[in-house]
């Protein structure tokens, strides 16, 4: 279990993270959602051990995130990044081949080739295989970048270890809206199957319905309220967190919620 | 991709002709058989003193530097994470041209009467120093509460060579006809100056910076991420980048103060690498280093060649012979995809 107790961060004076608790358990997916500025990404990178707080800490499995050397966080927690730009072209499998480098060399060269191979298939990258990576369009590039994640947190069979933890930091920015879901869908249906604990920065209300087992609101670096989706996702926490009125209706084709957000009029409400 | 060990046996033949080529050329030449009976002691002690005192130390020399250059090119590249960076702008060049114009502006002065060589040897002293004292100023500057901001770096680095060159224009002003002429060549290279001595004192040094910059081969590529996520893969970015800036400082120091500056390498070999075999720096430092070997060794038979007996400085050959290589091959690529 990936456990934040009282998390606090100010910058120039201002809070970015305020007494901020949250717990990631293993094998379920934990989403943040909160308006801009709300102190998400910067709740994910002090979860990632990126950002210090000014006070608070993180505790991995019971151990302090920040007395963890980075070989050792590398093993247990991956982060995909918002956006990547690589300074010089390398191709998908190099990319890949970066989620191994903490253990490079443990592992011989064959072995290696054989876990980005499994990797590629796995994504259905094997034809982009030895492409420039700038050159793939922005859903293949977070597939990528989901690949090179998952090598980085592949289990070692020789060493079982711990819990490992997948950190998604708006893993659907600047994707069209059916790549959204696939990726979603897939991030999180393959770290489900690997006992991954996800933590993932959503701004879509339907997507966090779908697929998040336990959502967080952030309000000015405050959490505003946190629970089980089914329990969480009300018309009430939905406006306290982005101002947005909206109408929550059982979705036709499977169970679950169905959200509709009215942002400017409330037509079919009384206020609250 | 080609595989590592063609590429790899392609540069490695590529270095062992132009090694060939060079003992072989010259401002005095000799037959095949001349020579042969040369490297085996068995000819007149002059042509043996050629052979073995100035032209192969001076190969080696050549070798060295040319590695040292584009692999530190290579190196500095990756970490400022900018395809124009070069060991320049992190106050080495700079620094070393302040120091030994300073050297040579006062040697004139206090040590007039001294022999050539301490003159000589009191410029690249100057240089050695001038170059590690403004890395580790331009270091100083950029780093606060245990980290080096890189961007600050290069901004700082620029800085501090405004600065230094106005120091050594300064220094310029007040020179004589001479000194004016020595350090203009001296800021287009020269490796006139080889001995054994220098590749003995050098050699080390920049192999050492070529195998500790390579042992950093997986964190530069990781830093193509950017630092954060070289973090996160699991790297100690700090350590990663005081290295590679230590080694890089102490190589190019080395390099500028025997054969003063030499340009154009360090920029293009990586780039041109780049191009070719892709950026990924396990093959790219070792290539650099053999390719930069290379570059430079026939860049420096060029320059004692052509207006032999005379000698053209070799910064001029670096850039005649490279640049318009370089935009060939930029040219050439420009309709494919954005490899820059």
């Amino acid at each position: 279990m990936m456990r934040a107790k009282g998390l606090s961060l100010h910058l120039g004076g201002r809070a970015i993270l305020d007494q901020v608790s949250c717990t990631v358990r293993p094998g379920q997916v934990t989403v943040v959602m909160g308006q801009n500025g709300a102190g998400k990404s910067t709740l994910l990178q002090c979860l990632a051990g990126s950002v210090g707080a000014d006070a608070g800490a993180v505790e991995v499995d019971g151990q302090c995130l920040a007395a963890l050397p980075p070989e050792e966080l590398a093993a247990k927690r991956a982060v995909l990044a918002q956006s990547v730009h690589l300074s010089f072209p390398l191709t998908v499998a190099e990319v890949i081949e970066m989620g191994c480098y903490a253990r490079y060399q443990q592992w011989t060269a064959r072995q290696r080739t054989a876990r980005i191979d499994h990797y590629l298939t796995l994504l259905d990258l094997q034809p982009f295989r030895d492409r420039s990576f700038p050159t793939l369009s922005g859903g293949e590039q977070k597939r990528v970048l989901l690949a090179k994640c998952l090598l980085q947190l592949d289990a070692d069979p020789a060493a079982p270890s711990g819990n490992r933890y997948l950190l998604l930091d708006e893993p659907t920015a600047a994707l069209d809206i059916g790549q959204q879901f696939r990726f979603i869908d897939l991030a999180t249906s393959l770290a489900r199957k690997r006992g991954l604990g996800v933590f993932a920065v959503l701004h879509d209300l339907n997507l966090a319905a779908r697929f998040a087992d336990e959502i967080i609101f952030l309000r000015d670096g405050r959490v505003l309220a946190s629970g089980p989706t089914h329990a969480i996702l009300t018309r009430t926490t939905i406006r306290d967190t982005f101002d947005v009125d909206c109408l929550i209706q059982e979705h036709p084709h499977y169970a679950g919620p169905l959200i509709t957000t009215l942002p400017y009029e409330r037509p079919y409400f009384a206020p609250a | 991709m080609r595989s590592f060990s063609a590429v790899f046996f392609a540069l490695i033949a590529l270095l062992s002709l132009t090694l060939l080529g060079g003992v072989f050329v010259g401002a005095y030449e000799l037959a095949p058989a001349e020579l042969w009976l040369a490297l085996t002691g068995q000819s007149t002690d002059l042509q043996q003193f050629l052979v073995w005192q100035v032209r192969i130390p001076r190969l080696l020399l050549a070798l060295l530097v040319g590695a040292a250059l584009a692999t530190t090119g290579a190196a500095t590249q990756g970490l400022f994470r900018n395809p124009l960076a070069e060991p320049t702008l992190i106050g080495v060049t700079s620094g070393a041209m302040l120091f030994a114009a300073a050297a040579m502006v006062l040697s004139f002065r206090f040590l007039a009467a001294a022999p050539a060589w301490l003159q000589q040897g009191a410029v690249s002293v100057a240089a050695f120093c001038g170059a590690l004292v403004t890395t580790g100023l331009v270091y100083r500057l950029a780093s606060g509460r245990g980290r080096v901001n890189v961007a600050t770096m290069l901004l700082a680095g620029i800085a501090i060579a405004a600065l230094t060159s106005a120091g050594t224009g300064l220094l310029i002003y007040q020179s004589s006809e001479q000194q004016l002429r020595d350090l203009t060549f001296w800021t287009l290279g020269s490796l006139g100056g080889a001995r054994w001595g220098q590749v003995l004192g050098a050699g080390p040094i920049i192999l050492a910076g070529v195998y500790f910059l390579h042992r950093d081969a997986l964190a530069l590529n990781a830093f193509l991420l950017g630092e954060r996520e070289a973090a996160q893969l699991g790297f100690r970015v700090q350590r990663v980048k005081r290295r590679v800036i230590i080694w890089t400082a102490l190589v190019v120091g080395t390099c500028i103060s025997l054969t003063g500056i030499i340009g154009f390498v360090g920029l293009v070999i990586p780039h041109l690498l780049r191009i070719w075999q892709g950026t990924d720096y396990r093959r790219l430092l070792l290539f650099s280093a053999l390719l930069g070997g290379s570059f430079l060794l026939v860049a420096d038979t060029l320059a004692r060649t052509i207006v032999a007996p005379a000698e053209l400085p070799i910064g001029i050959l670096t850039a005649l012979v490279g640049a318009p290589f370089f935009l060939w091959l930029l040219l050439r690529e420009r309709g494919k995809n954005a490899l820059l």
